[in-house]
């Protein structure tokens, strides 16, 4: 049932849409054809295959917020712009790769080798993004507490701050913004080196995380929360282990890709 | 009549640090307590413990006047809790959605849910924020909508930690108003607060606390010597 509120596009509060009511198996299905079309060495089905990627990608249903949002949009095109001038000079790079061509020094072979891995790399992150993004979080707190169940009764407040992380991700975004304000007013960020950025940003990222998760699921517990009755993307189901097969199966893809 | 008995109640952290020493008290229904203290008195813990958050090290709560000790399980049905940062607790995705989340949690049907979580809002004058996403809300509003989707439970035991954290005194006064109006229709609420001279006029029981220790039990003018050497007034100044 959809609770009352504003009906946005990504809107995700369990309601159903044609995405929702595709079982994850034929997402996945999908998901694994296009990774096949891509090894069977297609290249000009990709980018078909990258536009219907694209709108699966902006069809899916994720609680995130939009600034979350917005940013994983902006992260989606900066990864496909140089994709998609991989993927526009693939022959050429294939053959020159397995010297067809005429012979290139060792240097350049190395280069088109490391970029047709790192294209190779972008385009099965992106498919697990995708994967991710047209999952719904209920599939995604099943992985989690799949992978905590050996911690036993830990293992499912592990999960539920699993939940809240991935559920109010959109405000460490406003936490991140208000400690980079702090570490500008004491001069920090000026003379920042990567380590100190780790140091300043990192670690205070991560107590506020924290801070903020603890605070929510002692509101979650005094608002009578159970796993049967709340709301579906605070629910923790059986384990879904078409879940834990797929993304295997997307994480060997990339193993054998190289 | 006692809501909750508090018996030689001690908390120790585990570094050697304790947080609450022997706490007995008693917090009667339909009562305005205020829980005083500075920054570290404990407050927010012993707030906790009354919530059923926290386990005590020793001591015990009771419900009413049985015997038997309080599980957490029974505190949480008790009381409800608004934070001193009202922003971390807000679950919804809206207002609205905010509220109904506890009341779809204790099985009400969806309608009832609504009409129960609209009759709240208007209660609160926040029916204008209902379809609002809590990121776009004032401090006040957050607070207000806090105390709304706690209230909405229909705790026996409201507390509030810091209310008046973040807000001006336009705020403060109209908080205060709205814990007089809940006070009045016969809740019970313990305010946590740091300084003596917030609370409202109708304040019926004062606790001092300080570092953990209970100074002072009573209405507030018996309670005023020991605040004042607690520096839980303000000073004069000129």
């Amino acid at each position: 049932m959809r609770p009352p509120g504003p009906r946005t596009l990504f809107y995700n509060s369990g309601q159903s849409s044609w995405l929702g009511r595709t079982d994850i198996r034929i997402r996945a299905a999908a998901l694994i054809l296009i990774q096949a079309a891509l090894w069977v060495g297609a290249p000009f089905i990709i980018p078909l295959l990258l536009i219907v990627v694209m709108v699966l990608y902006g069809s899916c249903r994720h609680p995130l917020g939009r600034t979350l949002r917005a940013l994983r949009f902006l992260i989606w095109l900066a990864l496909l712009i140089p994709m998609i001038s991989l993927l526009q000079h693939w022959d050429a790079y294939y053959q020159l790769a397995s010297q067809s061509l005429e012979l290139p020094s060792e240097a350049r072979l190395s280069l088109i080798r490391t970029s047709s891995y790192a294209g190779r790399l972008i385009l099965n992150a992106l498919l697990a993004n995708l994967f991710l993004g047209t999952a719904t979080s209920g599939e995604i707190i099943n992985g989690l507490e799949w992978l905590m169940r050996p911690l036993r009764r830990r293992g499912r407040a592990g999960a539920l701050a699993c939940t809240l992380a991935i559920t109010f991700a959109d405000r460490y975004l406003s936490a991140l913004r208000n400690i980079r304000a702090a570490l500008w007013c004491r001069r920090l960020v000026a003379r920042r080196t990567p380590l100190r950025a780790i140091h300043s940003y990192g670690f205070l990222l991560t107590r506020t995380i924290a801070i903020q998760i603890n605070t929510l699921a002692q509101s979650l517990y005094l608002r009578r929360f159970g796993n049967r009755r709340s709301l579906p993307h605070f629910q923790l189901r059986p384990t879904n282990w078409w879940m834990v097969i797929i993304s295997a199966l997307l994480l060997a893809l990339s193993l054998v890709s190289r | 009549m006692p809501l909750l008995r508090l018996q030689a109640l001690s908390h120790d952290f585990g570094n050697g640090h304790r947080g609450l020493q022997d706490i007995s008290c008693t917090i009667d229904q339909g009562k305005l307590i205020a829980l005083v203290g500075q920054n570290g008195a404990g407050k927010s813990l012993l707030a906790q413990h009354l919530c059923g958050l926290q386990h005590p090290t020793s001591g015990a709560l009771y419900i009413e006047e049985s015997a038997q000790q309080a599980t957490p399980h029974e505190l949480r049905m008790l009381c409800g809790m608004v934070f001193q940062q009202a922003e971390h607790q807000i679950v919804g995705q809206s207002v609205i959605e905010d509220l109904l989340f506890g009341l779809r949690n204790i099985g009400m049907k969806a309608s009832a849910a609504q009409q129960c979580a609209q009759r709240q809002l208007e209660q609160l004058h926040i029916v204008h924020l209902r379809d609002r996403h809590p990121e776009s809300l004032s401090g006040g509003e957050l607070r207000r909508v806090a105390l709304a989707s706690m209230l909405v439970m229909r705790p026996r035991l409201l507390i509030l930690d810091e209310p008046y954290a973040h807000l001006d005194w336009n705020g403060i006064i109209d908080l205060q108003g709205i814990i007089e109006a809940l006070q009045r229709e016969g809740h019970t609420i313990l305010m946590l607060v740091h300084e003596l001279n917030k609370l409202p006029q109708s304040v019926t029981q004062v606790i001092i606390l300080h570092q953990g220790i209970k100074y002072a039990d009573g209405p507030l003018p018996e309670c005023q010597g020991v605040a004042h050497k607690l520096g839980l007034l303000p000073p004069k100044i000129g």
